[in-house]
């Protein structure tokens, strides 16, 4: 191919995508389009008093589902973040309901934040450590988080599924009907697990587990689509999401107590 | 050693320092496996090898760019230098157009807001507007190389504008926070890069006229042969060139109706004392001007470069198109081998074949002229060769001439079942 060719089509195309990214930055900017849904203490506050942003009141919100963290003396909202964050929703878990500075500011590893990241941090701002908050200030902040690209509902307590009060069969047309984030069961190796409060802990990252809800991720979890897999104590966590095996026939009491009992995972240990 | 291999090799070492190495110390640098677990790392990574190697082949085409004896030796030809120089920075750019726009949607998969902000000029985040300076400097100066065409001096002063474009690049690469910032190994590579650049900078463009080496002749005499056709005798001042049959250099005319522009000419014959002969057609806005040169007018050689024709000693085919007979009288002058030869030399008229008698003249050995006049005997083809030379597939064949023609010849002969590695060209396309 000649070389001004090839050149004209990388132009083009630079223009191109580089012109439509910065228009639909342009439009997005004052847009609030899909919110992650998480749980807002202020808005179920049955006082509605105002809200001092405290280091007590930030320890309150230590979960996936509700997950405050400060920064440089800022307080901010990262439930809407877990999900998305392209380190790893782990790396944001560690610092719910805490200070996250040093996480924030090094990475861990001596490097900060691009400046990329740190404009997005603004999006999430609550207030200042110890300011005072409205009730309607925190749901607004709530409101105007960024687009999340995969809408995903993260929660902790986990909505048990609908089962009647009456025995559930596990067959495959049963595990497909919990096929969401929220609601997320899954055949392994012809058994059924419930993994839905794994979706937002899980180290390789909640897209690998969502990918699967729903139908059999044998080949995900023996092989995490690149051949290796996953280790003994991640097969041994597993079990702590087991229905039944597939075909079994089980009682609603029984996926009620799975889901109690199954623990919210926020260290690294299950890979 | 087989120019194809010769070829082959120096591709491969250009692979190895531009691309093989950062490549490698990058990949090190971090868990690979990190590096591509999720879409927005994905994109993240792909920002920054694109970003790697655009700024290392770039670097790669400033650097072939510097003109010397050894690369005109090591790459087999000064035309395969610029060839590549040309196709470095092509490859580079197009890589460097990618860089930002992975980065951005790595954004954009969290914010379409910040994706565009980061696309967008921010004089307050100082090192990602050095790279969009550098980014859009570049992109007007090549859009100038490769759609607008203009004269030779305007297109050269761009191309010397490209240094500037990359210096800011390498501001930007050694500024922003990146791998490139946390990695001593990948910080040094560049800095050898960036100094290996600035070197050719100051030689080249900066210091070239104390810097360079060039010999100084002086015009003794000057025969228009056709109008537009000029045929220069160059004497000697003081150090000669030495040329070889084949060869090239690059004149400078000093008079002040000229440019002082390095224009490359094939060197059509010299002398023991080093005297030269030069055969010009005007083609351009700078040989359109060679009626004002006079007699005892300054001229600085730099070369001589090239060795077309020089390594083989075989029955050979020359085939010549206009002006691009120039080569082919030196050659002629200094072949002593007994072997036969044929040239063709392809004009477009009549009044232009001016050199049928001086082929056997200066010959030591039989040499067979056959003019070739397109107007009456329309385009030269491999099958009208084929009928006054039927054994050309015995012969080396070397061509120079307008590249369409070297082109169109060279398919024909293969499709005719010739030996690809016996047509050799001279790429005057510098």
């Amino acid at each position: 191919m000649k070389s001004k060719y090839l050149v004209g089509i990388f132009l083009f195309g630079f223009w191109m995508v580089g012109t439509a990214l910065i228009t639909a930055g342009l439009l997005s900017r004052n847009q609030v389009t899909s919110v992650a849904t998480c749980a807002l203490p202020l808005v179920n506050n049955p006082t509605s008093a105002p809200l001092v942003l405290s280091a007590t009141e930030v320890a309150k919100h230590n979960t996936a589902s509700d997950c405050w963290s400060i920064v440089n003396g800022k307080v901010y909202n990262l439930t809407s973040l877990v999900a998305t964050h392209s380190g790893g929703s782990q790396q944001i878990l560690n610092d719910c309901g805490r200070d996250g500075s040093v996480g924030f500011n090094t990475k861990y590893q001596g490097t900060p934040h691009s400046g990329g990241a740190q404009s997005m941090m603004k999006s999430y701002y609550l207030g200042d450590l110890g300011a005072t908050l409205k009730p309607t200030q925190a749901s607004s902040e709530v409101g105007n988080a960024p687009t999340v690209v995969t809408p995903a509902t993260p929660i902790s307590k986990v909505t048990p599924p609908s089962t009647s009060g009456v025995a559930t069969t596990l067959t495959a047309s049963e595990v497909a009907k919990h096929n969401k984030a929220n609601d997320c069961w899954m055949i392994v190796n012809g058994s059924v697990y419930n993994l839905t409060s794994l979706v937002y802990n899980h180290s390789g990252g909640s897209q690998q587990i969502i990918n699967d809800c729903g139908r059999d991720g044998s080949v995900g979890f023996n092989t995490k689509y690149q051949g290796t897999p996953h280790s003994g104590s991640a097969k041994s966590i597993l079990q702590s999401y087991y229905l039944g095996s597939l075909g079994a026939t089980v009682n609603a009491t029984q996926i009620t107590t799975q889901i109690n009992n199954t623990p919210v995972r926020r260290s690294e240990d299950d890979d | 050693m087989n120019r194809n291999l010769v070829r082959f090799l120096t591709w491969l070492g250009m692979l190895a320092i531009f691309a093989g190495i950062p490549l490698l110390l990058w990949s090190l640098m971090l868990p690979f496996g990190g590096r591509w677990s999720q879409e927005s790392n994905v994109w993240r990574s792909l920002g920054q090898i694109s970003g790697l190697l655009g700024m290392s082949f770039f670097a790669g085409s400033l650097i072939l760019g510097v003109r010397t004896k050894w690369l005109d030796k090591l790459f087999g030809g000064l035309n395969f230098v610029y060839r590549d120089h040309h196709w470095l920075g092509t490859i580079g750019f197009c890589l460097l157009l990618v860089h930002p726009l992975a980065l951005a949607y790595r954004f954009a998969l969290q914010s379409l807001s910040v994706a565009g902000n980061f696309l967008t000029p921010n004089p307050n985040d100082w090192s990602i507007f050095l790279g969009i300076v550098s980014l859009m400097l570049l992109m007007v100066l090549l859009v100038m190389t490769y759609f607008w065409r203009p004269t030779y001096h305007i297109w050269f002063l761009s191309h010397k504008f490209m240094a500037l474009a990359y210096a800011i690049g390498w501001w930007h690469l050694l500024t922003i926070d990146s791998d490139v910032s946390r990695s001593w190994s990948l910080r040094w590579y560049y800095y050898i890069l960036g100094l290996a650049s600035i070197a050719v900078i100051i030689y080249r463009v900066v210091g070239h006229r104390k810097l360079v080496p060039r010999a100084t002749y002086s015009v003794d005499t000057i025969n228009e042969l056709n109008p537009g056709l000029w045929e220069i005798y160059l004497k000697a001042v003081a150090k000669p060139i030495t040329c070889k049959e084949g060869q090239f250099a690059f004149f400078t005319f000093i008079n002040k109706n000229l440019r002082r522009d390095a224009h490359p000419f094939s060197v059509a014959g010299s002398n023991a004392q080093g005297d030269l002969r030069v055969v010009i057609k005007a083609l351009g806005d700078q040989t359109s001007n060679l009626a004002q040169l006079t007699t005892g007018d300054q001229v600085l050689v730099e070369g001589p470069y090239g060795s077309f024709g020089q390594r083989s000693n075989r029955k050979q085919l020359w085939i010549a198109g206009g002006i691009g007979i120039t080569p082919f009288l030196s050659l002629a002058c200094s072949r002593t081998n007994e072997e036969s030869v044929v040239i063709i030399h392809a004009v477009a008229d009549a009044s232009q074949n001016v050199f049928a008698k001086e082929f056997p003249r200066v010959s030591q050995t039989s040499i067979e002229f056959i003019p070739w006049i397109s107007a009456t005997q329309g385009r030269l083809t491999a099958e009208a060769i084929n009928k006054d030379v039927p054994d050309w597939r015995e012969r080396t064949i070397l061509m120079c001439g307008p590249i369409p023609m070297m082109h169109s010849l060279r398919s024909q002969f293969v499709a005719m079942g010739g030996d690809k590695h016996k047509i050799i060209s001279e790429d005057f396309n510098l």
